[in-house]
């Protein structure tokens, strides 16, 4: 065989080879712990379940939340640790979650009806995964109730915040 | 009717029925005035009590059934109109005795959660726009002659006022730890300054049930540490919850590595960017080094090797969120020549091997023994320690040369190569110099590869800062910067490098660099870059990155040159 053939041959081979590689390339552009976002950059160092809640919706006395988990661990228990005042109205208060892809980041939805005499407190969104004696774990937490002059009072310091140009970095 | 907001915006206003109210408004707040000098009675009679808090065992555990002194903070009496008539401060057994006029009527002793003295002066305060403190109180009593008021308890539950005299005595431990372990240090290292003169005040924000990152509009549970601003915030629970939040109060880890921070700003230098750290992850090494020193200087005042972080408590639902072996290898261990800078915990069990006591259960077999102060003096001295002005993009690499260096130091070689740490700058913040001949060895090699769990996909987040980057540092004098760079490979498909140029204050992956790329063909064994900018004058990284959007690529070498002449790594 000519050196210009096998010159030729190995092109090809290599074109395939790279072809293949950048769509399984482009397929994969996951980390194995998706990082759930955060517009805060500059926390304390974050352990190996994190987790948020995020409000899909709420009506006068229903609220609809999403749990969601980033974690390395394969499989985390999850318990939504409801107040006294609140009922389920659809959804799991407790499970052991699967991860079914490395970067997955887990989601659970809740429903819950609430009630005056639940009115301020939190429902809590806890995940853990027991490593023998040890509880590795982490928590979110929604408050029920912010009154205006408690919502007035945050956005006052974060406006005193903000003009002294404040930057957390640690 | 119920109103159910977002998720992380109420701040607890609970407290304030516990603190003095608000005096002023946001833009100028500023605390009371400490209460510092003693009036003298000629008909005074002294009242003596003693004030102890209460905290729960390991951060989350039951509440301890030994409650610690209140040492060393500030007590006021105030008389029936609130008027103060007299002021003291309890001392290292948590006991107090103030002066009094015989009779009164109607007094009340607060100790509150401040403390001012030549070591320590710190307050914890409630919020940065009220600025009151903390306090525990006999309630009213009237004097007919010299008494005792018994002890007064800060509780580590309820009102919580013990999270708030936990932080403070966390402080003034780290002070005394600083204190005792640097007194004449220049005995041994000429260049030690002792810590004899203590620290500048400090401000601690925290209040029950309140996370501070709301603060900063955060949505996470933080705490964290305001450079420049002497300012500290502690995370008191999550939506008046501290039973099942997050909580840092009574996390010794965590008060004292954020104190570490501002021990850091106030007496060394840092160039962290800040950045999210996992403490398993190869990050950026000045965003490692600074969280190492913190995580360190935690483990050496507590003197134990671990960073613990929990989540809420036995009386609702506890974890851990983090809880690192800083002696042993558990997580953030790296593996290659120069990765251990890139890694958190990694540095700090290096820092950790170098002064602990090799004789306890769980130690290492290691066999250095320095003295902290011979960290302090490399990490505190602006002549020729790690705080001096002509070094840039600080990182443990230029730590351990520093130390390295330093007359009477230790030997750390065996502790470093344990951590595959180097005692130079050769894995970041090289130094390049243009070079008229051919540089020696003429080209540099690159290995990109992912780092473990991470998928390189193109982005800097995803970017193996270690493997699958080069950093170089270089003064650029002003003017025009021309820089190329020329690669290849002997097997396809090569890395597809590119150049970045990034000011000296950069995040990597930031908008803030100047960058030079150039798609290239999958087939191609080589490729050329070129940039050319107007730039100020001043220190820049240039950064050699595998794109590896669409491949990582095989090992590749290159070279470089400046305003056509080439540049060198040194």
């Amino acid at each position: 065989m000519s050196q210009l053939k096998k010159n030729i041959i190995l092109l090809f081979c290599v074109l395939i080879a790279t072809s293949s590689y950048m769509v399984f390339a482009r397929a994969g552009q996951k980390t194995m712990r998706a990082e759930i976002e955060s517009p805060f950059k500059w926390g304390k160092g974050m352990g190996p379940i994190q987790v948020r809640i995020a409000e899909k919706q709420v009506s006068d006395n229903v609220v609809t939340l999403e749990g969601q988990v980033s974690t390395k661990l394969d499989e985390v228990n999850i318990e939504w640790k409801l107040p006294a005042g609140t009922e389920i109205v659809s959804g799991n208060q407790t499970e052991l979650a699967k991860k079914t892809s490395e970067d997955e980041i887990i989601t659970r939805t809740l429903t819950v009806k609430v009630s005056k005499a639940a009115s301020n407190s939190q429902i809590v969104f806890f995940v853990y995964a027991d490593d023998g004696a040890k509880r590795k774990g982490n928590s979110a937490v929604y408050g029920l109730k912010t009154s205006d002059e408690e919502k007035a009072s945050i956005k006052d310091i974060q406006q005193f915040m903000k003009a002294r140009g404040a930057r957390p970095v640690k | 009717m119920l109103k159910l907001l977002g998720t992380l915006i109420f701040v607890s206003i609970s407290f304030a029925a516990c603190s003095q109210s608000s005096k002023t408004t946001a833009a100028t707040a500023t605390p009371d005035a400490f209460c510092e000098t003693p009036v003298t009675y000629s008909s005074g009679v002294a009242i003596t009590g003693s004030a102890v808090y209460e905290y729960r065992t390991n951060g989350s555990g039951a509440v301890n059934v030994s409650p610690k002194p209140i040492r060393m903070a500030e007590v006021i009496v105030f008389n029936a109109d609130d008027e103060i008539i007299q002021c003291g401060t309890t001392d290292m057994s948590g006991i107090f005795s103030v002066s009094v006029p015989n009779p009164s009527t109607n007094l009340n002793i607060k100790v509150t959660s401040r403390i001012s003295n030549a070591l320590t002066k710190a307050y914890v305060l409630d919020k940065p726009d009220t600025m009151d403190y903390h306090s525990i109180e006999t309630g009213a009593f009237s004097v007919s002659a010299a008494g005792t008021v018994g002890t007064l308890t800060a509780p580590a539950t309820g009102t919580l006022e013990g999270g708030a005299f936990n932080i403070l005595d966390k402080i003034l431990d780290a002070n005394i730890y600083l204190e005792t372990n640097t007194a004449n240090c220049s005995v041994t290292f000429t260049t030690c300054t002792p810590f004899t003169g203590g620290a500048p005040l400090l401000k601690v924000f925290w209040s029950k049930g309140v996370n501070p990152g709301t603060y900063v509009s955060s949505s996470g549970a933080v705490s964290f540490y305001l450079p420049g601003e002497y300012e500290l915030y502690i995370l008191g629970g999550v939506s008046g919850n501290v039973d099942s939040a997050d909580c840092d109060h009574f996390d010794n880890s965590i008060i004292v590595h954020e104190y570490g921070h501002f021990i850091e700003d106030v007496f060394s230098k840092t160039n962290s960017p800040g950045g999210q750290h996992d403490g398993d992850s190869i990050i950026d090494p000045r965003l490692a080094w600074g969280e190492a020193w913190a995580d360190f200087f935690q483990a050496a005042v507590n003197n134990l090797p671990v960073y613990r972080d929990t989540v809420g408590n036995i009386s609702g639902s506890a974890a851990l969120a983090f809880n690192q072996d800083l002696e042993n290898q558990e997580d953030d261990i790296p593996t290659s020549t120069g990765e251990g800078i890139f890694h958190e915990f990694s540095i700090t069990r290096v820092l950790w091997d170098a002064i602990d006591d090799n004789t306890l259960p769980g130690a290492d077999s290691d066999t250095v023994q320095s003295p902290f102060s011979e960290l302090w003096t490399v990490f505190t001295n602006s002549v020729n320690g790690f705080k001096y002005a002509g070094y840039h993009f600080r990182n443990a690499g230029l730590f351990h040369y520093i130390q390295s260096n330093l007359a009477g130091a230790q030997n750390w070689a065996t502790i470093r190569s344990a951590e595959y740490q180097n005692a130079d700058e050769t894995f970041y913040s090289r130094a390049v110099a243009t070079s008229v001949g051919a540089c020696s060895p003429t080209t540099t090699t690159i290995a990109p590869a992912s780092a473990p769990g991470v998928t390189e996909n193109g982005t800097a987040s995803h970017s193996n800062q270690y493997a699958s980057n080069d950093f170089y540092k270089i003064y650029h004098s002003g003017g025009v910067f021309t820089m190329g760079m020329s690669y290849t490979s002997n097997s396809v498909p090569s890395a597809d490098l590119d150049i970045y140029i990034y000011p000296e204050n950069y995040t990597f992956g930031g908008t803030e660099s100047v960058k030079a790329t150039t798609s290239v063909s999958y087939l191609t064994l080589s490729g050329t870059e070129s940039i050319s900018r107007s730039l100020a004058a001043g220190y820049y990284m240039i950064n050699i990155r595998a794109n590896t959007l669409y491949r990582v690529g095989t090992s590749t070498t290159y070279s470089m040159t400046l305003n056509g002449v080439n540049l060198c790594p040194n």
